[in-house]
């Protein structure tokens, strides 16, 4: 069985759960291609609500799970659950409970943004009220009012993503998969789609596969990490980075009021060094870098004792690692 | 226009059945037009009498050619199927490998539409392209016979263009439920059109061997030509096996397409 690495979190992320309880649940879902093994053993729960970030290497298997949750691909072997029902079956009712963007997003380029999403609202079996609140409703929500009646082979790569997801969202389902929303976009356009992302936040569960670890780390509550098929990682965002944050407090300090006594920040390393939780401490000029045994610790007797000095802090912040430095660590070891 | 999959499908498919239905329609027209001039002292009689029998044979045994009906077997209709395969194996493999190469399949299926009826809503669009085809070619052969002052009766001219739908649609039908069953387009078009040229060229060849006289009944293109409203008249039965395998067709690709992996 695939092992994670579960890092407990304040409830965000368990890793067991039922299709009752879980927006997405995985099962042992596996899938295989000839002889290659796209997933391995795949055990997840996605909770409700969250914006679940599903990070990993091109080719690591994200597009196939996303694939089998959406039921356009049968799995080797294993079962998936999206919003309590299970995807990898033959319900056709499975498919109310989410929406799917599928990477490179395609439409028919001579339609407009809304007659699409009245296509798909009728092939829903919207009524013709309900259909024009909705398409109203996600034009909105995607910013694509002014763009409505224009073809969409006019559209730019964000308005695409964002027309994808709209549709997506018709008929209000509670799970949203979105396959790499980002990846072939400009920086403007990701920043269009990922503002949607945060709007859809509360109102459904965002599984959002993507291996541009800013974009994850952005607007993800909750990460997990695929590499060769097999899963390595769930956490909470938070406590992800927390928990690769390196022990390290970076200080711009300077003296506080005029005519201060000799040096005050020489006075204050040689008070730091007789403390047992100091590993180590670099100066350069007024920036110090201390290493702490113990973090909370660190953090509690830290500030008093700038006070305490008579020194004012310029900067004060304990060094974060970012997700990208927690993905290269963690795909190495693998 | 785009109230579901169906009348999307068959708007994508206005402009080509307009295009060929009147281009083919237009084609006939012209033959027929040519008519008056050749019937003159039964030149065509005396131009298909002087031809082996075994090349009759293989030109389909026209009874005829004097006659105005005869000749239009002659000089089009008993070609047509070959013609028109090439729109049926292009549509279908347009509406299936086409939409899941680009990716437009995969939002299809991802709304709760079960798949076959995505696929028997496309099918059906190409079942009525190819009507619309027969049928504008069909009208078109019945103006030219007014044009020309022939005494064939216009349904006759009509029912003539309608009897290319059902083997057009077998062959549209073969590549629909190949594409429907197996990832890209080339499966589908090169077994659809092997099917259409070897079944023309087999067919021609039945006549010239007595050994192959007990598979006459069987080959496609006899379930086409066997029976005409120009000549013999209506067998019901021959485009009833031809529908009959079509839908097979579309039923095999279709319960595979069920369970099938979508990967453009």
């Amino acid at each position: 069985m695939n092992a994670a690495i579960a890092i407990p979190t304040s409830g965000a992320a368990p890793v067991r759960g039922s299709p009752e309880t879980s927006a997405i649940l995985c099962q042992g879902l596996s899938k295989t291609y000839g002889n290659i093994q796209a997933l391995a053993e795949l055990e997840l729960s996605v909770p409700y609500g969250s914006v679940f970030g599903f990070l990993g290497r091109n080719g690591a298997g994200k597009t196939t799970t996303m694939r089998l949750l959406a039921g356009l691909a049968h799995p080797s072997a294993g079962h998936a659950w999206v919003g309590g029902w299970e995807t990898t079956g033959v319900n056709r009712l499975a498919r109310t409970r989410f929406g799917y963007l599928p990477q490179d997003p395609a439409f028919y380029s001579w339609m407009s943004a809304r007659e699409y999403l009245d296509y798909i609202g009728r092939i829903q079996g919207l009524s013709g009220m309900e259909r024009k609140r909705q398409i109203g409703e996600m034009l909105e929500l995607s910013d694509l009012q002014e763009a409505s009646r224009r073809r969409i082979g006019g559209y730019s790569g964000g308005m695409v993503q964002r027309l994808g997801i709209a549709q997506a969202l018709m008929g209000h389902p509670p799970v949203l998969l979105l396959d790499e929303p980002t990846s072939s976009l400009d920086p403007a356009g990701r920043h269009e789609v990922l503002e949607m992302i945060s709007k859809i936040r509360g109102n459904a569960t965002v599984f959002f596969s993507s291996h541009i670890l800013n974009d994850i780390e952005r607007v993800c509550d909750t990460v997990a990490v695929l590499h060769k098929g097999r899963l390595i990682l769930v956490s909470g965002r938070e406590e992800l980075l927390e928990k690769y944050a390196v022990n390290a407090a970076e200080l711009e300090l300077s003296a506080a009021g005029q005519g201060s006594a000799g040096d005050p920040l020489a006075t204050f390393l040689d008070a730091l060094k007789q403390l047992a939780w100091v590993a180590n401490i670099k100066r350069e000029g007024s920036v110090l870098r201390i290493m702490a045994h113990n973090v909370p610790l660190a953090k509690k007797e830290l500030l008093p004792m700038i006070v305490q000095h008579g020194l004012e802090v310029d900067r004060y912040e304990w060094v974060r690692p970012s997700l990208e430095d927690i993905f290269l660590q963690l795909s190495s070891e693998e | 226009m785009l109230r579901n999959i169906f009348l999307k499908t068959l708007r994508d498919q206005m402009m080509a059945v307009l295009y060929w239905g009147l281009g083919i329609g237009s084609l006939a027209v012209l033959t027929q037009l040519l008519y008056p001039s050749l019937s003159v002292n039964d030149l065509l009689g005396k131009f298909m009498g002087s031809m082996p029998s075994g090349l009759l044979a293989f030109l389909g045994n026209v009874k005829s050619v004097g006659s105005v009906e005869g000749y239009m077997i002659y000089s089009l209709l008993i070609y047509l199927p070959l013609v028109l395969a090439i729109y049926s194996v292009t549509a279908a493999i347009g509406m299936v490998t086409a939409e899941v190469d680009t990716r437009t399949m995969e939002f299809l299926l991802s709304h709760p539409v079960p798949r076959w009826r995505i696929l028997l809503e496309k099918y059906a669009a190409l079942a009525a392209a190819i009507l619309g085809i027969g049928l504008l070619i069909g009208v078109s052969m019945a103006l030219g016979g007014w044009i020309i002052g022939s005494d064939v009766p216009a349904i006759k001219w009509i029912l003539a263009g309608l009897q290319t739908v059902p083997i057009t649609l077998f062959f549209g039908s073969v590549a629909f439920g190949l594409a429907a069953a197996v990832r890209g387009s080339s499966t589908a078009a090169g077994a659809a059109a092997t099917l259409a040229v070897g079944g023309f060229i087999f067919n021609g060849l039945v006549p010239l061997s007595a050994k192959l006289a007990p598979v006459k009944e069987w080959t496609l293109y006899y379930w086409y030509s066997a029976s005409s409203p120009l000549s013999t008249g209506i067998f019901p039965g021959h485009a009833a096996i031809l529908i009959l395998l079509s839908i097979l067709c579309f039923g095999a690709g279709l319960a595979v397409f069920q369970r099938r992996d979508i990967l453009p």
